[in-house]
């Protein structure tokens, strides 16, 4: 088995970074650990998950779908420059499955989300299995693990002093050839196996099993008047959500050049659904906390088979009113048997 | 290729429809000799129309395959996409993405008396379907047409130029109906699902295909089971806010189904089984 030095890391990462690829790194941010491009600052190591999640990455909050130029009667579009190549260190499996459920909304079905595509295939994710989980994580609970690979081209698993390098894809084999010389073979035991014990006190007590099916049963119970009477309508469950995908498109123009750009976006708003007529689908919180509780539990697996959670957690530690998914699942648990 | 690349084209013509100008067709010509030889679409499809530098509207596509060679869009002004288009004069470039959506299920219809029952704009989409069924190529494949089409007010009527060539038709019966008529308006005063009793069609091989304002449909879904409409025999399109009209911007489902995609045509059967959001 591979061995990655710990202390082999920062040169590691100058390599790729001087192999032209934008490289995002876990620093420390006054106390606070946040995933940033990465220019040698020293490198976060004791964290749960950074504060954003690799969507920041893949799916950056606003990014040009298109540009334009010229008069009204004489107009040329074309598509915005590829995106650089990018390495992303230190995220955790629960985000790297994350990309995958996206994967499954921008890459499946009729159309082929080109942007999404080009910058998720040009993005190497390096991530760090877990050796503790943190208060507000629930990965086993929707089927992830501390050291599960989904989702990422390179697991490292850590160990004392360094890390145990594990490649799913060639894109990971390839980020690790850039450390040959660094790596050394060492005898371990499969080091998968750690996830098993990790302990995750919050996972045991979510109980998913049925409540879907049960959830559309009772579409109308009052219970969902009293889940989203706290709701504040903020959207910040949506936004540190590593699987909330929803975008809003906007133009800006500049005389005669402009360009089209989509920015992320929440159902949570009072306007997301409002139309120009004046006709509003979901015009009150309850519609909206259903839905967003319903997309992850009912209608994603619906079209996927999978739920639309990977237990981050990030809503749990973030939400100022509590309204997470596992306190949700339990009310709901609850009162619906 | 990138679905969110809008194709080029020119307006050609505009057709003030109402009195108040609040309504306006656009007859659109794709600027690339390619494009205009190869984009197809069904009847009830709609497409994404893109004011580069104001932004997007999804807008159903009122004008029937079988016109060849541009595309109608019949558009109330509303908001700020549809405002800003209302100001385009001929001669100006627009962006067009699409077709998207699913379609009338014009296949299964044939064979079928057809009733369109539609009210104010909400003829647009239908009038995708009524000029294919009545173009000569199709025509004998359908039973008998009838359209019910209501407005508040006799200015309110759109496609009036088109109601008169329906009205001469001898194998298509019409009835024009207003909410209020005025000092000119010789024609039928009521509303739409008022009308529909009044004429009260047949259940029997029939398919019914409605569009309009929520108000409308409520009454129109009533009446039709009234006079014996299984849901299944009720057709009808939704407007949706969306974004991107392809699956991905997340904002125009229905339960687990998208109006992009799996819409925006549904039976009252299909409505049924899904959550009243829409």
């Amino acid at each position: 088995m591979r061995f990655l030095p710990a202390t082999a890391l920062p040169r590691w990462l100058e390599r790729l970074r001087g192999d032209g690829a934008t490289v995002w790194a876990p620093v420390d941010e006054d106390g606070v650990v946040v995933l940033r491009p990465w220019e040698g600052q020293p490198i976060a190591s004791r964290y749960v998950n950074p504060l954003n999640s690799l969507k920041d990455v893949l799916l950056p909050r606003t990014e040009t779908i298109l540009e334009f130029e010229g008069r009204p009667t004489d107009l040329a579009v074309r598509e915005p420059a590829p995106p650089q190549s990018q390495v992303v260190f230190g995220t955790r499996p629960c985000d790297a499955a994350a990309m995958e459920l996206n994967d499954r909304v921008f890459l499946e079905g009729t159309f082929v989300d080109e942007g999404f595509r080009r910058r998720r295939e040009t993005t190497t994710v390096l991530t760090v299995a877990c050796t503790v989980a943190g208060p507000h994580c629930f990965c086993r609970a929707v089927g992830g693990s501390p050291t599960a690979p989904r989702g990422s081209d390179l697991v490292l698993h850590p160990v004392e002093n360094g890390y145990l390098p594990e490649a799913p894809t060639s894109r990971g084999e390839k980020a690790l050839r850039a450390a040959s010389d660094l790596v050394e073979d060492v005898e371990h035991p499969d080091p998968r196996e750690a996830g098993r014990t990790v302990a995750m006190p919050l996972a045991e007590r979510i109980a998913l099993d049925g409540l879907a099916a049960r959830l559309r049963d009772h579409f109308e119970h009052p219970c969902w008047d009293a889940i989203s009477r706290r709701c504040h309508s903020c959207g910040l469950c949506t936004f540190v959500c590593p699987t909330c995908y929803c975008f809003a498109v906007f133009d800006s123009l500049r005389v005669t050049r402009g360009r089209r750009q989509r920015g992320w976006d929440s159902c949570q708003f009072k306007d997301f659904l409002l139309m120009a007529g004046g006709h509003n689908p979901r015009p009150t919180r309850k519609h909206r906390v259903r839905q967003r509780f319903l997309h992850k539990l009912c209608y994603f697996p619906e079209a996927y088979g999978e739920y639309q959670c990977v237990g981050c957690g990030r809503c749990v530690a973030g939400c100022p009113v509590g309204l997470h998914l596992p306190a949700v699942v339990d009310e709901l648990g609850e009162v619906l048997g | 290729m990138n679905p969110y690349l809008p194709h080029l084209a020119t307006i050609d013509e505009i057709i003030p429809e109402t009195a108040s100008q609040d309504v306006k067709t656009f007859r659109v010509v794709f600027a690339d000799a390619a494009v205009r030889a190869s984009f197809s679409y069904e009847p009830g499809q709609f497409a994404e129309l893109s004011l580069l530098g104001v932004g997007e509207a999804p807008i159903s596509i009122t004008s029937s395959p079988t016109q060849r060679g541009y595309l109608e869009f019949a558009v109330k002004r509303a908001g700020v996409v549809t405002t800003a288009l209302h100001w385009s004069r001929p001669g100006d470039h627009l962006g067009i993405r699409g077709p998207y959506g699913n379609h009338f299920p014009y296949r299964e219809m044939e064979g079928k008396n057809i009733v369109f029952i539609g009210g104010g704009i909400g003829l647009a989409p239908l009038r995708s379907l009524i000029n294919y069924v009545l173009d000569p190529s199709n025509r004998s494949r359908y039973a008998a047409v009838s359209i019910i089409y209501g407005a508040r007010s006799p200015g309110d009527l759109v496609f009036k130029w088109e109601l008169d060539a329906w009205q001469r038709r001898q194998d298509t019966e019409l009835h024009v109906t207003v909410d209020r008529g005025d000092e000119g308006w010789t024609g039928r005063v009521g509303f739409v699902p008022q009308v529909l009793m009044d004429v009260a069609p047949s259940p029997a091989n029939t398919v019914t295909v409605t569009c309009g304002p929520p108000i409308m449909i409520k009454y129109v879904l009533e009446n039709l089971e009234k006079l014996g409409f299984a849901p299944d025999q009720i057709v009808t399109t939704l407007e949706m806010r969306m974004k991107c009209g392809i699956g991905k911007c997340g904002r125009c489902n229905i339960g687990s189904r998208y109006v992009c995609q799996d819409g925006p045509v549904f039976t009252y059967e299909q409505l049924r089984q899904m959550p009243a959001e829409y």
